[in-house]
């Protein structure tokens, strides 16, 4: 089995899910656009599987090439393009019955000036990814010094009421950690793993099922006792869950066997 | 009987007020065949996305803008109808995708590379002139012409993606290929990439030609490739024929004589496929009440 990651950087469980592959006999051909100069008619599906892992706009246009040129993606191209964009991951969620904070959209950050009147917000570019571009805006002065850089999303600010909790999906099974912000040190990265409650999973597994896929990443806040889901990511770091690589490199080569079958669903149709 | 309800994504450019003759022409021919039509025109706003859903029966995506993108994807996911497709019209938007597509189909297009470091391109650079464009601009903004290695660096490094193709060396004209269905017409206008810019915003001159059997056979196959029925290319006539440069989905047709009752034909062809519930005849007692 062959298996291209286009990737940009690797965390250590990424690595370890790497070796675990290589022993499996999965030869893995590493894919960093950024770094090399791509003729693109040499770009050519010469794997029975893409894991589409870097979120960088030059990761998805080679991924979106591979997968018009048939190549089949984890996850399927065309979803993660729809991910990548905010407002419809937003509209995606209401539709499954996800909590969300409420959201607005505008291009001039000023237009979000009389929604600070009923409380703080968020401030996200409508395509992101790594918390790029996040600001926390409390004053309508602080509106003024915003940057700006295209369609913004504003999103209510709830305090969370603890640590934030990530929750991760690798083919239906749910893995919850909670996790410190902001980060000063590895552990914290690692965070704790906890037992999800019937009310997160079910959350969790309404995010999968309206973008159809079981391998994600979720940022939820739990802010009076009621959970909402803030980001979702199409392939999440995974770190602190419990022997990540193996369930990791399980999925993958599930996914691989039945990509090399012709079984994997590769595309929505237009 | 329900008249077919078709709503027109649309933005302004240059701040003029009004969309441009060729959409007057064609509403003008679609209400009187009984559609309804809305022309939504997303300007500066605050918009809930929550709020959002299907109600009309067919979108018409002309717009490019970021919001128009995004609203078409949150009505693409809920089933709306749109034209084009939402799927082909992300991908035209993306010059790198659509640069590989293309070439796998056999359609003729300038040598292309891609990197997130300029850096690497200095052995092309210095075989070749290059020409470098965002992945996803448009109108040829943010376009640098690459003549020597050496010129590399006065590039200024990119915080998006860039497509970097071949310069095809042309006759200083580009042509200008605008696709209705399976209709193709074609302008000649003076390139922007040779020096000859738009002066004071204002559009450059386009001379309707004739279109010739390479050019018609290459747009239509651009066509069959893109999923987009209704689409503009520009190319440039190269020593080795016809070199696609661009794609795009819903041009202006400016330019293009009966534009206006050829695209209407379109849409109501397409707001009909598949459709049983809806037919002119219902729509046509319908306008008349």
């Amino acid at each position: 089995m062959r298996i291209g990651v286009i990737l940009d950087w690797v965390n250590p469980v990424i690595g370890e899910t790497f070796r675990v592959l290589s022993d499996r006999g999965v030869k893995l051909d590493l894919l960093r656009p950024e770094e090399r100069m791509v003729d693109l008619a040499d770009l050519r599906v010469e794997n029975d599987l893409y894991i589409l892992k870097s979120g960088t706009e030059l990761a998805l246009s080679v991924a979106g090439a591979l997968h018009a040129l048939g190549a089949a993606t984890l996850n399927p191209y065309p979803t993660v393009a729809m991910m990548r964009n905010k407002i419809i991951v937003t509209r995606m969620l209401k539709e499954a019955g996800v909590p969300t904070p409420d959201t607005y959209v505008a291009s001039d950050p000023s237009d979000f000036r009389p929604l600070l009147e009923f409380g703080p917000l968020i401030l996200k570019p409508y395509r992101g990814s790594r918390g790029a571009g996040i600001h926390i805006v409390r004053k309508p002065q602080e509106l003024d010094g915003l940057k700006l850089d295209g369609l913004m999303l504003a999103q209510r600010y709830h305090p969370p009421d603890g640590p934030d909790c990530k929750i991760y999906c690798i083919g239906g099974r749910l893995f919850g950690i909670r996790r410190i912000w902001p980060i000063e040190k590895y552990e914290d990265k690692l965070g704790q793993p906890f037992d999800l409650s019937a009310e997160l999973r079910d959350v969790a597994l309404r995010c999968g099922a309206v973008f159809g896929i079981d391998l994600y990443g979720l940022d939820t806040v739990v802010s009076d006792g009621r959970p909402y889901v803030v980001d979702v990511q199409k392939f999440g770091s995974y770190m602190g869950v419990p022997d990540a690589p193996r369930v990791l490199a399980d999925y993958i080569v599930a996914a691989g066997t039945r990509a090399m079958r012709g079984e994997l669903q590769l595309s929505e149709s237009a | 009987m329900r008249r077919a309800r078709l709503y027109f994504m649309l933005a302004f450019r240059n701040n003029s007020r009004s969309p441009n003759q060729v959409l007057v022409g064609v509403f003008d021919i679609l209400r009187g065949r009984g559609f309804h039509i809305e022309i939504g025109i997303a300007e500066r706003m605050l918009l809930r996305p929550e709020e959002l859903s299907v109600n009309h029966d067919l979108y018409i995506l002309k717009s490019h803008t970021d919001l128009w993108l995004s609203l078409a994807g949150v009505l693409h996911l809920q089933g709306a109808r749109l034209l084009n497709p939402y799927l082909p019209c992300i991908a035209a938007q993306n010059k790198i995708m659509t640069a590989r597509r293309l070439h796998a189909a056999g359609v003729p297009v300038p040598r292309s590379w891609v990197t997130g470091n300029l850096n690497l391109l200095s052995v092309v650079a210095a075989e070749r002139p290059l020409v470098m464009k965002p992945f996803d601009g448009r109108r040829g903004n943010g376009v640098h012409i690459v003549n020597e290695p050496r010129q590399l660096a006065s590039v200024p490094s990119p915080r998006r993606p860039v497509l970097v193709q071949e310069f095809v060396p042309g006759s200083g004209e580009e042509l200008k290929v605008y696709v209705i269905g399976s209709e193709v017409f074609a302008a000649r206008q003076s390139s922007a990439i040779h020096g000859k810019c738009a002066k004071n915003g204002k559009s450059l001159q386009r001379i309707p030609c004739p279109v010739s059997d390479e050019v018609r056979r290459i747009a239509l196959r651009c066509g069959e490739v893109s999923g987009l029925g209704l689409y503009g290319l520009d190319m440039i006539e190269g020593l080795d024929g016809p070199v696609v440069v661009d794609l795009n989905y819903f041009p202006s047709y400016r330019g293009v004589p009966e534009a206006a009752p050829l695209v209407a034909d379109y849409i109501e062809a397409y707001a009909f496929e598949d459709f049983p519930r809806l037919t002119p005849v219902e729509t046509a007692a319908a306008a008349g009440q």
